[in-house]
This record gives C-alpha cells, sequence and structure tokens, in this order.
C-alpha cells in the first residue's frame, strides 16, 4: 500500500527509496525515514476473523431481536453490520462478511428457518437485493476508507519528509556556524597581525584542525542526506575530463604533492550526471586512495566507455584490501582492519551513495600487482545530446 | 589597508542573524578600512539598505524572518549595490537560484576572510569601475580588444567561431563573476536552448583549448562546479 502510493505520488523519488532501504539505518534515530511509517491496516487474516466475529454477534443479536420484528428487518441489522464492519476492514474481508450475512439470514432466518432453500419469491427477492445493496453499501464504505487512509499516509510522508530536512537544515546550521566563526576568527587574526614564529604554527594548527572538523561535519551530513533520502540528483550534461581537473584542483590541499596520472581519451562522450556528487564521490575515492598507499606511489585514474557505461577507475599501489573486506567496504562506518589513520569511515559509503542516487554503480576489486581498484560506473545515454551546428564547422576565418 | 588612504572609506552592509559571524565580519572589514553597519534579519537588512548608501552589501541565505533569496529580490528591484551571499556547502541550487537573482558573488561558509574579502573587493571594482570605455582587456597572455574584435595570445592571432566569440565576449564584460549555465546559455544561444548545458561544455572545452597555456589546467575559464564559470580577473593591487 504504502509503496504503490509513493510511486503514485512523487514519481522521482524511486532512487532515494532504493539506496535508502539498501543501507541497514545508521543514522537512522537521527533522521526519520519516510520508510518509518507503516500502514496501520491489520493483517489480512485478522480482518477475516473480525468480518467472522461480527457476523456471529449480528446472527446471535438477530436471534432476540427476530421476536420483536420479524424475520426481514434481519437483513438491516446484518446490513448495518456490514457497513460499520466496512469502516475498519479492507474490501476482501467486507465482501467475505457480505457472503456470510447473506448464508445466514437465507439459513438462520428465512423460512423455512435452518435450511438453505427459500420457498417465497418475496424473500428470494429480498436475498438477492441484501446481496447486492450490502455488497456495494460495503465496498464503498472501504474504498472511502482506503482513500482516506491514502491521504494521511500521504500527509504523514510529507511532513516526515519536510521534518527530516528541517532538522538536517538545522543541524547542519549549527554545527557549522561554530566553526564558520572559528575559521573566519583564525584567518583574521592571521592576516590582521605579526605573528611570531610559534604563533604562527599555532594557527596553523588551529587552521587545519577547523578544516578537519569541517570535513568531517561535511561527511556526517552527507551520509545523513543519503540516508534520508533527501538527496535529489541534479542531472546534467558533464564533461568528464573537466569534473576529474576541477575534482582534483579541489583537493589539494588534501592529497599533497601526491603524484596523479589521469588516463582519458579525447572523445569521450558528454553524459548526463551530478556534476557535485560525481565529483565529490571522485574526490573521496582519490584521498582514500592517497591515505592508504605509500606517499611515493602515484595514483591512476582512467576515464573510458565500456558498453553502456562510462567508467571512471581510481587505482592505486597500496596494499589492497583483505578478500573478505571487499563486499562490505562501502559499508557505513566500515573501517578496514588494517586502518592506521582516523576517519569515521564514512568516505566510500558516501561514493556509494552519491553514485547509486544518479543511477550509477561502484566497484571495487584488488589489482593483481597489488593495490586497490574502485570503479565508478555512470550510464552514458542512447541518445546523444543535440548540438548547435557549428559546432561541427571550423573556424570562421 | 588599501581603502585606508581614501577619503571616505567604503561601507559595507552585513546582513546575518548569527551575532558572532557579525562580529567576526565587522572585526575583519574594519581592519580592511572599511566602514561595517549590521542587520540581524531581512526586514532589518532592507531598511538599513534604503537607510542609506553602502558600497557592498553581505547577505546570508538563511535568515530568521525571511528567505535570503527574498530579501537579495526584494534588494534587486531598487538598487544594484554589489551583493555577496553567503551560503552552505551542498547548496548548488541555491548559489545558482542568488547568481540568477542578481547576486554579484557567493562565498560558501566556512569561509576564508581573506577570500571574503577579495570577494568584496572584487565586487565594488568591478561596480565602480564596470563601464570602462577601453575595449583592450587582458588576462594573461590573450588579449581581446572588443573594437575589432581581435583576439591574441601571446601576440598571436586567435581564430575563433563567431559563437566562440560571442562567449568569450560575454565572460570579458562579466570578468572575475561567476555566470550561471542559464546566464550564459540566455545571452549567447538564447531563452530557448537555457537547458542546453551540454553547448556551454563543448564549447568551454574548444575555448580552454584556444585559450589557455595548458588546457588541462586552465588558468583563465574556472568551473564553478554545479554552478557555472569564472573567467579569473588577474589581481590587480589596489582597488
Amino acid at each position: 500500500m504504502v509503496a504503490r502510493l509513493q510511486t503514485a505520488q512523487s514519481p522521482g523519488t524511486t532512487s532515494t527509496d532504493r539506496s535508502s532501504e539498501k543501507s541497514s539505518g545508521f543514522l537512522s534515530g537521527l533522521f526519520t525515514s519516510p520508510h518509518g511509517i507503516r500502514s496501520s491496516f491489520q493483517p489480512a487474516w485478522r480482518q477475516y476473523v473480525l468480518a467472522t466475529a461480527v457476523f456471529i454477534v449480528a446472527t446471535l443479536f438477530s436471534f432476540f431481536a427476530q421476536r420483536l420484528f420479524g424475520y426481514q428487518a434481519i437483513a438491516l441489522i446484518y446490513l448495518l453490520s456490514i457497513v460499520l464492519l466496512a469502516l475498519f476492514v479492507n474490501r476482501g474481508p467486507t465482501f467475505f462478511g457480505t457472503v456470510l450475512t447473506a448464508a445466514g439470514w437465507n439459513f438462520f432466518f428465512a423460512p423455512p428457518a435452518f435450511a438453505f432453500n427459500i420457498s417465497d419469491t418475496y424473500d428470494n427477492m429480498m436475498l438477492l437485493t441484501y446481496f447486492v445493496v450490502t455488497l456495494i453499501v460495503g465496498q464503498l464504505t472501504a474504498r472511502l476508507r482506503a482513500q482516506r487512509n491514502a491521504q494521511m499516509t500521504a500527509k504523514l510522508l510529507a511532513e516526515s519528509e519536510r521534518l527530516g530536512r528541517t532538522l538536517l537544515n538545522s543541524v547542519s546550521h549549527e554545527l557549522r556556524t561554530p566553526i564558520a566563526a572559528i575559521m573566519s576568527a583564525a584567518s583574521t587574526l592571521h592576516s590582521t597581525s605579526v605573528l611570531s614564529n610559534e604563533q604562527q604554527r599555532l594557527m596553523h594548527e588551529i587552521e587545519s584542525a577547523s578544516a578537519r572538523l569541517n570535513r568531517v561535519v561535511q561527511s556526517l551530513l552527507s551520509a545523513a542526506r543519503i540516508q534520508s533520502g533527501q538527496l535529489r540528483p541534479k542531472l546534467d550534461w558533464c564533461d568528464i575530463e573537466e569534473l576529474v581537473r576541477v575534482t582534483l584542483n579541489g583537493i589539494k590541499d588534501q592529497i599533497y604533492n601526491r603524484r596523479i596520472r589521469i588516463f582519458a581519451p579525447k572523445n569521450l562522450p558528454l553524459i548526463r550526471a551530478d556534476f557535485v556528487l560525481t565529483g565529490q564521490a571522485l574526490a573521496n575515492l582519490v584521498i582514500n586512495a592517497a591515505t592508504y598507499a605509500p606517499p611515493d606511489t602515484p595514483i591512476e585514474i582512467i576515464a573510458q566507455v565500456e558498453g553502456d557505461f562510462l567508467t571512471l577507475t581510481v587505482s592505486d599501489d597500496g596494499p589492497g584490501l583483505p578478500p573478505d573486506q571487499l563486499e562490505r567496504i562501502f559499508d557505513p562506518f566500515h573501517r578496514a582492519g588494517t586502518t592506521k589513520t582516523g576517519g569515521l569511515g564514512l568516505g566510500l559509503a558516501i561514493v556509494k551513495g552519491f553514485i547509486e542516487v544518479q543511477g550509477g554503480h561502484v566497484k571495487v576489486a584488488n589489482r593483481g600487482v597489488g593495490g586497490a581498484v574502485f570503479t565508478i560506473h555512470l550510464k552514458t545515454t542512447d541518445t546523444p545530446p543535440v548540438m548547435p551546428s557549428e559546432v561541427y564547422e571550423h573556424s570562421l576565418k | 589597508m588599501n581603502t585606508a588612504s581614501n577619503k571616505t572609506p567604503l561601507s559595507v552592509l552585513v546582513i546575518d542573524d548569527e551575532p558572532q559571524i557579525q562580529r567576526l565580519l565587522t572585526i575583519a572589514l574594519e581592519a580592511n578600512g572599511y566602514r561595517v553597519s549590521t542587520a540581524s534579519d531581512g526586514r532589518q537588512g532592507i531598511a538599513a539598505a534604503a537607510q542609506r548608501r553602502h558600497d557592498a552589501i553581505i547577505l546570508d541565505l538563511g535568515l530568521p524572518d525571511m528567505n535570503g533569496i527574498a530579501v537579495l529580490k526584494n534588494l534587486r528591484e531598487w538598487t544594484q549595490t554589489p551583493i555577496i551571499m553567503l551560503t552552505v556547502q551542498d547548496g548548488e541550487t541555491e548559489k545558482v537560484e542568488c547568481l540568477d537573482g542578481g547576486a554579484d558573488d557567493y562565498v560558501t561558509k566556512p569561509f576564508n576572510t581573506a577570500e571574503l574579502l577579495a570577494r568584496v573587493r572584487a565586487t565594488i571594482r568591478r561596480a565602480h569601475h564596470g563601464q570602462t570605455e577601453d575595449p583592450v582587456h587582458r588576462f594573461g597572455a590573450v588579449e581581446i580588444n572588443l573594437a575589432t574584435r581581435r583576439v591574441a595570445r601571446n601576440g598571436q592571432p586567435v581564430k575563433l567561431t563567431a559563437t566562440e566569440y560571442v562567449l568569450l565576449r560575454l565572460f570579458v564584460q562579466h570578468a572575475g563573476k561567476v555566470l550561471t549555465h542559464r546566464q550564459i546559455l540566455r545571452e549567447v544561444w538564447g531563452a530557448e536552448h537555457e537547458g542546453q548545458t551540454q553547448y556551454l561544455r563543448v564549447y568551454m572545452v574548444r575555448l580552454r583549448e584556444k585559450l589557455e597555456a595548458d588546457p588541462t589546467e586552465p588558468t583563465l575559464f574556472a568551473t564553478e562546479p554545479g554552478v557555472g564559470y569564472r573567467l579569473i580577473e588577474a589581481t590587480p593591487a589596489s582597488i
């Protein structure tokens, strides 16, 4: 019920739903996922039990009422009981109750009593009419209730999503404002006063510590955004070579003077992807490689087309991964046993989340010669982008 | 520093609800010779901007009473004072909205004060000397003459297609400013092509190949991920 409703309400959310269902609920205590809402319906078998119970109670009551009103009025008691039942159960059990009461009226009350044959034509017509009216009324009631439930669920979903977003925004604001204050104060002090050597070293420590704290907060918030299903990729035509270059430029400070070799053929197609999310995913892979591989070894980035995918491979000459870790390496907070450096273990989970939300996937393997290979797969499009005619011309002069 | 020699100091209005950020921005700006006024919410900010002329406005996107973008749009209805927005990380959509809504620049929190001051200086300079009459512009080794439509690199003429030239001219006219994808597409290809980012990607590659010393290490055309492109200005010593 809930799943069907969601796709009907917002077709765009399917991809985020998938990713948030897969991850095992980290941070879920903090950020309510819309999937926390369950249908308030009882399980099916209980509804049938309830229908049977309603029938038994109505029948028992009717035995007394029969003496006062006669057997034909009993049909009205049954009708009332079915309408009431339909307020609480689905259409199936309502129909079941309708059949039961029709049979019950026929068997217990319509003469001859305690037999299914009916002697009177009038009673036969009555039975048929009862059956049809009860069926329609019961189904209408059940449908009304289902609609109301659907509206409520949709409202709850929207509300929970809104709450999640508000919470994420305010947590992010509260965490980032003090960091902004520290960084701003430090950089102002740095640029407006003459500091002794020692003070400069201390200032450098403050600056790098707050930059690190900022990255940690950034990771946590990214993970929370993935988890809460608030992540909406903004797909746009991207030049992968440009993306690689801009990304590496953005993480210069974190990978120091690491040698990075980029292999990208000139004729790579443009792909539809989220530039920022893909860039962040690539950045995390490169930082990961730089963390685990010895400092003097190069990191290789290869972009190429493989079938329907554009792949972005990051490989290093590090120790590689123990085979039993390959499966779990993308799990949030997972840390490889060999981990010596700090970190939350969110970087690779974010890579996976950011790529999967765009419809791509990430793979990891060990190279034959040692070192790990991470590959981002992004779908290339069947229909290449329309270009203005001038692109194919040579220069005018 | 540079502004201290001016007779009347340049004034900056800071609209931010966080008292601590307000204080720190005030210290940093005053240390650099600016006169600073502050406002803690959108309504106060608009009132303060209307009360007296400022040379620049620093506007936080997250204000308690109204959305920063609404404040920006209100201000843009009646003033051309340079506006620099303070945005958060992951806020690419908002950054684009700010620039499309008339902001001159944005700085992402947490920011380095030196970077913010550089942006303030650059936007004020653009606002003051925006309508320069000199048709010749220089960016590193590249020289563009808007009057004769000649483009040269290291003194050697560079052949550009008509569209490449229009794109380059747009960057030159807004040197130092981030132009959003939509703004560039609308100006160069027309409003009906606003969504065709692929044109832009292809033309940026071509422009970089023709004008950058090393197209893989661009020093002229900077990519602002998820937002747009910026033609990097040579940083002059003073405003």
